[in-house]
C-alpha cells in the first residue's frame, strides 16, 4: 500500500542529506560532466570517479533547443558552469544532429540584432558560469537532420581549446522566442549551406 | 428510518481496525474525521514536493485557488508524442513547484514564489483509446451515467488530458497555467478551463482555541467536514488505487461543475437552509450536535417523532451506506459572475477515489434520486480522469503507461 503522506501532505518535509543528494542528482538530468582528461589537465585532479564529483568540473545544465523542422536551423541554450580553478575556452561544437554546429553570439548591426560566429569561442571563467540564452550566446544548429519535436532530446559536444569535450544534452521546447535573424554576410562567408532559411523566425515549429 | 446509513460515522473510523493505526495528527479528536482539506492556522510552507509515490494536489491541504484545464489530443499525437508531452509537463511542474522558472520561462520572475503550487496530471477515458493503450485503462476509471438532475454543457465536460493546478497565490497560478499551456499546445487543444477558489491563504474560521473549520462555499455552508484525513490508513484506503500493475498509487478524479441557484437560495430563511443540508450554517455542526466535528445522529427524532435531520437532507442522503461508498472531497467555488442576475456561481465539486464506480457512483445515484439541495443546485459540467501515481526525480508522471 502506498504511503499517503509522502510528499503530498502539503506541509513540506525536510530531506535527509542522502535523500537530498539523490534528488539533486536526478533534478539535473541534463548536466554534462567534463571529461576526465580535462579535469586532470586543468585542475590537477588526481582521480576521476565517473559522474560523482560536480564540485570540480565543467558542466552544462538546463539545456534546451528550439523546436524546428528538419532542414532548418535551431539553437541550443543552457548554463555552462566552470567549477575548476582555471578559465576554459570552448572553441567549437560538433555532433550529428545538424549539418553544421557553430558557437554564436548576437550583436547589434545598425540597431538590428544579428547573430554571427563568436570570435574566440565561449570563455567560461574559473568558478563562474556562462548563460546561453535566446538573444545572446547560443550553440547554432544549421541544417537539422531530423525534425526537432517538443520533448526530443539531442546531444552535441562542446570542444575545448587544447582538447577535452563536454557533452550537452538538450531537450527541444516549443518556443515563441529565439527568432533571431542570421547575419547574411557572415553566412555567405562561412557556411553557404543555410541559404535563405537562415533564420529561426518564420518557420513553423513542428510537433 | 429505512434508508439511513447502517454504518455510523464512528464505526467507519473505528471499524476495520483503522483507528488504532490512524494515530497521525488530526485524528482521534473524539474519533471524528477532522477534515483533511482544511488550511492550517499557521502559515504553511510554500513548497509542495512534485515528486513522490503519489501525485501532489490530492492529499495536499486545499490551496486558495485552482485551475482545471482539459485538453483534447491532436490527431497527430500518438503514444510516442504523449510520452514526450508527459516528460515536458513533469519538467515544467517540478521546476515551478520548487519556485524555479521553467526552461525558457518567458517570465522567470513570476516563478520565484511557489505558494504551495501543485500540478496534478489526469487522463480522461479517451486518452487510453486514442493512444492505443486501452489495456492500460485503470478499472477504477468509469464514465458517469447521465443522471436525471444533469444539465451538462459540453463546454465544461469531458477531456482527454486534465491538469489540476492549485496554489495560494493567483499570480503564481496564472503563470504556471500559462507556462503549461505553452508546453501542451503542440500536442493537444484546450477543451475547457475552469477557475476555482477556496478561502484566502491562511484564512480560517476559528472554532474554539485550536480548531479551524473546513472552508465555506458560496451558499455559506462549511463544506468539507466529513472527509478522509490525509496521512491516515483510512485516507490511503479510500483514495489510492491498489490495482495490480502500473496504476497502484494512482487515483481517479471526478469534477462536477454544479451551479448554485443563489438567487432562489436567498429566498430561504436560515432554518430552511439548515434543513436542506442537515447542518448549522454558523458552526457547521449537524442538527443533532453542537460542534462541526460532532458525528451526525441520523436516528435522532424530536418530541413528535420527526427526524431532527430530515431524510431528504443532503448529508442524510450523502452519508455512506457501506464501507466503500466514500471518497475525498476537495471542492472549490467558482464565480463567473456574482454581479449578474441570475448569479453565475457555484461549486467545482472535485472528488478523489480509487474507484469511481464503487465509491462515487452509488452516492451520486442516491443524490440524483433524492436530495433537498437539488432544489438549488444544477450539475452543468462533468469530467472524469485517472491520475497516475507520482514519479521520482528522473522519471515522469505516467511513465507506467509505457512500460
Ligand atoms: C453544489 C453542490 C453541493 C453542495 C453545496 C454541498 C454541500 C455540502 C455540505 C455543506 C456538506 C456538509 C459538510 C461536510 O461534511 O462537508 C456536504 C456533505 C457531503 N456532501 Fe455535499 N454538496 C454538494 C454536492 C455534493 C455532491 C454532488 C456529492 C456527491 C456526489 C456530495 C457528497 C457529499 C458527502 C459524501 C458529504 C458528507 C456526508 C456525510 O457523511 O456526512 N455533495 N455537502
Ligand atoms: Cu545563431
Amino acid at each position: 500500500m502506498t504511503d499517503a503522506s509522502r510528499g503530498c501532505d502539503g506541509l513540506g518535509r525536510s530531506r535527509n542529506p542522502q535523500e537530498a543528494a539523490i534528488v539533486e542528482r536526478f533534478m539535473k538530468p541534463l548536466r554534462a560532466v567534463v571529461s576526465c582528461f580535462l579535469l586532470l589537465a586543468l585542475a590537477g585532479v588526481a582521480g576521476c570517479q565517473a559522474g560523482a564529483d560536480q564540485s570540480n568540473s565543467v558542466r552544462v545544465q538546463d539545456s534546451y533547443a528550439k523546436v524546428m523542422p528538419k532542414g532548418t536551423m535551431s539553437a541550443i541554450f543552457g548554463v555552462i558552469t566552470n567549477d575548476t580553478d582555471a578559465d576554459v575556452t570552448f572553441e567549437s561544437a560538433s555532433g550529428d544532429v545538424a549539418a553544421a554546429i557553430e558557437l554564436h553570439e548576437m550583436v547589434s548591426d545598425g540597431g538590428t540584432m544579428i547573430m554571427r560566429k563568436k570570435e574566440g569561442g565561449f570563455v567560461v571563467r574559473a568558478g563562474e558560469s556562462l548563460t546561453l540564452d535566446p538573444g545572446g550566446l547560443h550553440i547554432m544548429l544549421i541544417g537539422l537532420k531530423q525534425d526537432l519535436k517538443a520533448g526530443d532530446k539531442i546531444t552535441v559536444t562542446l570542444n575545448l581549446a587544447g582538447g577535452g569535450t563536454v557533452d550537452v544534452e538538450a531537450v527541444a521546447r516549443d518556443m515563441a522566442n529565439a527568432q533571431e535573424s542570421y547575419d547574411p554576410e557572415a553566412q555567405s562567408d562561412d557556411e553557404g549551406g543555410g541559404g535563405s532559411t537562415g533564420a529561426l523566425a518564420g518557420s513553423r515549429p513542428v510537433r | 428510518m429505512s434508508d439511513r446509513s447502517p454504518v455510523s460515522r464512528r464505526g467507519l473510523l473505528v471499524g476495520g481496525g483503522l483507528a488504532a493505526a490512524a494515530a497521525g495528527a488530526g485524528v482521534g479528536v473524539a474519533g471524528v474525521n477532522v477534515v483533511g482539506a482544511r488550511g492550517d492556522a499557521s502559515a504553511p510552507p510554500p513548497l509542495v514536493d512534485f515528486y513522490g509515490p503519489t501525485q501532489a494536489g490530492i492529499a495536499t491541504g486545499m490551496q486558495a485557488h485552482a485551475v482545471f484545464n482539459a485538453y483534447d489530443l491532436l490527431p497527430e499525437t500518438d503514444a510516442e508524442a504523449a510520452r514526450r508531452l508527459l516528460t515536458l509537463i513533469t519538467d515544467d511542474s517540478a521546476r515551478l513547484t520548487r519556485a524555479e522558472p521553467a526552461l525558457n520561462d518567458q517570465e522567470p520572475y513570476l516563478a520565484t514564489v511557489a505558494a504551495r503550487l501543485t500540478v496534478t496530471v489526469g487522463f480522461g477515458p479517451p486518452w487510453f483509446d486514442k493512444l492505443g493503450m486501452s489495456v492500460k485503462r485503470p478499472a477504477g476509471l468509469t464514465e458517469l451515467p447521465s443522471y436525471k438532475i444533469d444539465r451538462l454543457q459540453p463546454a465544461f465536460s469531458g477531456g482527454d488530458l486534465i491538469l489540476q493546478l492549485c496554489a495560494d497565490d493567483l499570480l503564481v497560478l496564472s503563470h504556471a497555467a500559462r507556462q503549461l499551456t505553452k508546453t501542451v499546445r503542440g500536442f493537444a487543444r484546450l477543451r475547457w478551463s475552469q477557475h476555482g477558489f477556496s478561502r484566502a491563504a491562511g484564512g480560517h474560521v476559528p472554532h474554539g482555541k485550536d480548531r479551524t473549520s473546513a472552508p465555506r462555499n458560496l451558499m455559506g455552508q462549511i463544506d468539507g467536514t466529513v472527509n478522509p484525513v490525509a496521512g491516515t490508513p483510512d485516507f490511503v484506503a479510500v483514495v489510492w488505487s491498489t490495482e495490480p500493475g502500473w496504476f497502484a498509487g494512482g487515483t481517479t478524479m471526478v469534477l462536477r461543475r454544479i451551479r448554485m441557484e443563489l438567487d432562489r437560495w436567498d429566498e430561504l430563511d436560515a432554518i430552511g437552509k439548515e434543513l436542506a443540508v442537515g447542518r448549522r450554517l454558523e458552526t457547521g455542526a449537524p442538527l443533532t450536535g453542537t460542534l462541526e466535528t460532532d458525528a451526525a445522529d441520523f436516528g435522532a427524532t424530536d418530541s413528535s417523532g420527526i427526524p431532527v435531520i430530515p431524510n431528504f437532507a443532503h448529508i442524510a442522503r450523502a452519508a455512506p451506506r457501506e464501507e466503500t461508498d466514500r471518497f475525498l472531497r476537495r471542492p472549490f467555488n467558482y464565480d463567473d459572475s456574482s454581479s449578474t442576475v441570475p448569479t453565475d456561481a457555484g461549486l467545482l465539486f472535485c472528488t478523489f477515489q480509487a474507484s469511481i464506480q464503487k465509491q462515487f457512483m452509488p452516492v451520486q445515484q442516491r443524490l440524483a434520486e433524492l436530495d433537498n439541495l437539488n432544489d438549488w443546485t444544477v450539475p452543468i459540467g462533468s469530467a472524469v480522469c485517472a491520475l497516475p501515481p507520482g514519479c521520482a526525480p528522473g522519471g515522469f508522471v505516467g511513465e507506467g503507461l509505457f512500460s
